[in-house]
Formats: C-alpha cells, structure tokens, sequence
C-alpha cells in the first residue's frame, strides 16, 4: 500500500467526531470494526445481500460493506452501540427483548437498525411497511415472525411514550 | 402455609444474553482482539481432486510481514479425525485446504498466498454418491467410498410379512440436493498458546469434541487445551470442524503470537460443510383403506469429504 493511497477524513459516529486516517479500499464495515472497535456492526457476506453491517448514514440505513470509508467523510453515522446499553435499553431494543425478536443474535444489530431507520420516518408503520423496511436484511435462524411482531410493539412503546398531537 | 411464592414458575423468563445481542455488547469471535494477534488466511484447491506433486511456500514466508506458514511438507503428522490429517499431499475437494499463512493483516497474508508455488497432479473424481459406489469409481480415501465400510441398516418388525398383506405397493426415487446451512456468522478461530498450553476461540457447538481433535492433531495433553465458544451467530451444523482452529493453533504456536483466521462468505460456501444430498428409494405397501402395511427405504447420502464428525 504506497502512501499516496491514503486519505484523511472526519467522520462523526454515535455523535462523537473522528479524524481518520483511512486507505483507499477500506469499507466504513472496516472502519468501523478494526479501527473504532465497534463491533456491534456485524460480517456477513461483504458483498450486500445480508444486512449484518447495516448501519444508519444520516439516518439512512446503509450496508457498512458496501461503503468506502472515502465516500462517508463528514458524514454522520449511527451503530448499533449509539443506542441504549445493557443497562439502560432504547424502547425499540426494548421490544425485541420483550418479544424475543432474535434467535443467534447475529443478525440482530443490523435488523434493529433497519427498524429504527423506518420509526424514526414512520412512527405508526403497517405490516408490509415493516416487513419491507426488514428486507435488506436476512435472518437465517428465520425469527422473522418475531422480529416484526418486535417492531410493532416498539411502534407501540414509542407512540405510548411520546404521544401525538 | 409456605413463606416464598415460587419465582420461576408460570413467569416468563427474560432471554439469557440477548440483551448484549440487541446493543452489540455481545462479543462474537470474530469481535475478540488479542494483543499482537496475527492474521490468518487459507490456500484452497481449484481441483476436486488432486496429488501436490510439489509446493514451495519460501518466497511467501520471506515477505514482509508475515509470521508464519505451514504446509503438508512441515504440517505436525496428527489427525484432526481419523480421514483428516492437518494438511495433506492429496486435495479431495474444490478449497481443500493446501497451505495457511499468517500474517500482520489480512492483506499481506493473501498476498503471500500468491506466492506459494504448488505444482498439482490432477485425479480423477466423482461427485455424485451413485457413482462413487461403482466398481472402479475414484476413491475419496484409501479403503472405499462407503463410509464405515457397510451400509447402517435400521429394521423393525417383519417387513417382507407386510409387503404380503399389502392391497397396493408404491415405489418412488427422490433426490434432495446438497447445502450449505449458510450461518450469517461465518466460521472464524483464534489461537493462542501460554507455553504448552493452548487456548482456541471457535464457533462450535461442542468445545469439548473441538477439545479432543485439537488434543489429537497437534499430539498433546486434552487437558492443555482450553476451547471458548463465546456467543455464535448459529451454524445448523456447518460449524462442526476443527481445521481450521488446528491451522490457528499451529500458525500461532510457530509465529508465538496469537492467529485469527475469519472464513469469507465465498470460502463458507466453496469449502464449507453442506448439508448431504441424498438419494433415497421408498417403497410402501398400503391397504385400500390407507392403512400402511410395510416401508422399505434405501437412502444413499453424500457425506463430507472427511468424517469430522463421525461417520454420517
């Protein structure tokens, strides 16, 4: 790898600002997981048909494995660690504990990721909104009756919590 | 009149671990990072059969960077299973394991693969399990393509008695395609050695079977090798194999430092475990009632390359 393959870029993620040092090929996936050690962000594939690396760039749910960490500079992204942590849950994480939305828990991050991505523009999603926001992201265990069964009571926690006008 | 109520009983039980899945917390293998951890990664066969009439790792092992190779030619002589050395001279298979590197990352160790020179002598091969029990076909390993040598016969009752009371006897072949179980989580095994003892980070549904293979691979105490199975992003039974950990642990124990070798999705599907495809003729014998009077089933199945797991 010569010298001139490589580029700095700042890069904010879970609200917090980074400055990098990146080369040319990285992925954010590798970004993410080799040099910021968030390793919530799963590998499944590397190659967009799993959904594991899915995170949220500028609230947008993105394949980490499909981004060149070039093309995310100055951009904003969310993992599976900027939401809540064991001991303090977010309502969505909440709802897939409640409803035991997971099987292996490998796909979990990326699935509840996807979710939040649709919450955050549709608070009161139908069935195949749901089911459509979930389909760039596989669940081999096949738990997917629970995983939107998940989704819909956090719409309901969410609506519960912080009511409409 | 009893003071507690029961705690457990006809209560839900919150789901064991999920809550680190759900926030990422959770530390899967391939999440786990050891001071000075070495990358590794695996050279596979193109043939489906072959002899390595020769193979020189030298210029891969002067590259800068890396740490360690090893090949059939300096490979330890145990067994991971009985049909399974560590490395072998005879490829069975499309991404059978040739040689492994281990490397400062994983770029250096796949540029090093490119350097190892192996010179292959094709054989003949077959890949259906009708054919493999032909006279004459290849043999997978010396000694047969029957798996334990004689077919597993289970019977119960008289069946031949029943095929004499049947109305009606249906028969009918049915073929069910190989596959792989295709675990979101591809295979991954760390490797670190404290002295004598080794301590192996692997997906496995059965640390102490990967314990025993370990043990008799690289020819050493069980009790000095210690197996982890953190969290496992399932497997449905491809995750059943210990080469890949033994390769880890020899890498680690020449280069002293701990190995990492990650499976991508495209070695998962090429060199991965499959389901077996199966072959199998029925025959039943019914009544005109409906009632079955007798089943006959011949199932040929296409094991693995290598019985790692026993002989089905």
């Amino acid at each position: 790898m010569t010298a001139s393959s490589k580029a700095t870029i700042t890069l904010t993620v879970n609200h917090q600002a980074h400055r990098l040092e990146v080369e040319h090929p990285w992925t954010l996936l590798h970004v993410l997981r080799d040099l910021l050690d968030l390793t919530g962000t799963k590998r499944g594939c590397d190659r967009a048909e799993c959904g594991a690396c899915t995170v949220l760039l500028d609230g947008v749910p993105v394949y980490a494995c499909q981004m060149l960490a070039l093309q995310v500079g100055g951009r904003a992204v969310v993992t599976i660690e900027g939401l809540g942590d064991v001991q303090h849950l977010d309502p969505l994480q909440q709802a897939f504990l409640d409803n035991d939305g997971a099987q292996c828990g490998y796909c979990t991050p990326g699935f509840v990721l996807s979710a939040k991505a649709l919450l955050d523009q549709n608070p009161d999603p139908t069935e195949l909104e749901i089911r459509r926001a979930l389909s760039g992201n596989l669940c081999r265990c096949n738990a997917y009756g629970r995983i939107i069964e998940s989704v819909k009571a956090a719409a309901q926690l969410l609506s519960e919590a912080q009511p409409r006008p | 009149m009893p003071t507690n109520q029961p705690s457990i009983i006809g209560k839900s039980a919150p789901r064991l671990r999920l809550p680190e899945a759900l926030t990422g917390e959770a530390k899967f293998v391939a999440d786990i990072k050891l001071p000075g951890m070495l990358h590794g990664k695996i050279l596979r066969s193109p043939y489906a059969h072959a002899r390595i009439a020769a193979i020189d790792a030298g210029a891969a092992a002067r590259l800068p960077g890396v740490h360690a190779v090893v090949t059939p030619n300096d490979a330890p002589h145990g067994r991971v299973a009985p049909d399974m050395p560590i490395l072998d001279t005879e490829v069975r298979f499309v991404g059978d394991e040739v040689a492994a590197v281990a490397a400062d990352d994983e770029e250096t160790a796949q540029g090093a693969l490119g350097l190892i020179e192996v010179e292959y002598q094709p054989l003949p091969f077959v890949t259906d399990a009708r054919f493999a029990l032909e006279q004459g076909a290849p043999p997978v390993h010396a000694g047969g393509n029957l798996v334990g040598g004689k077919p597993l016969t289970l019977a119960r009752g008289d069946v031949d008695d029943g095929f004499a009371q049947a109305d009606r006897i249906f028969e009918e072949t049915f073929t069910t395609p190989a596959h792989s179980p295709a675990s979101l989580e591809p295979r991954v095994a760390i490797a670190t050695w404290e002295a004598d003892r080794l301590t192996v980070w692997k997906v496995s549904r059965g640390v102490h079977m990967d314990q025993r293979a370990l043990a008799m691979a690289l020819e050493i105490p069980s009790e000095t090798v210690r197996v982890i199975c953190p969290h496992m992003g399932a497997g449905y039974g491809g995750k059943d194999e210990t080469r890949l950990a033994v390769l880890a642990a020899v890498l680690a124990q020449r280069a002293r430092r701990p190995v990492k070798i990650e499976l991508t999705r495209e070695e998962e599907i090429v060199a991965g475990r499959t389901r077996h495809a199966t072959v199998t003729t029925v025959k039943v014998g019914v009544k005109n009632d409906g009632a079955i009077t007798a089943i006959h089933a011949t199932t040929i199945m296409l094991s693995p390359t290598y019985s790692t797991t026993g002989t089905l």
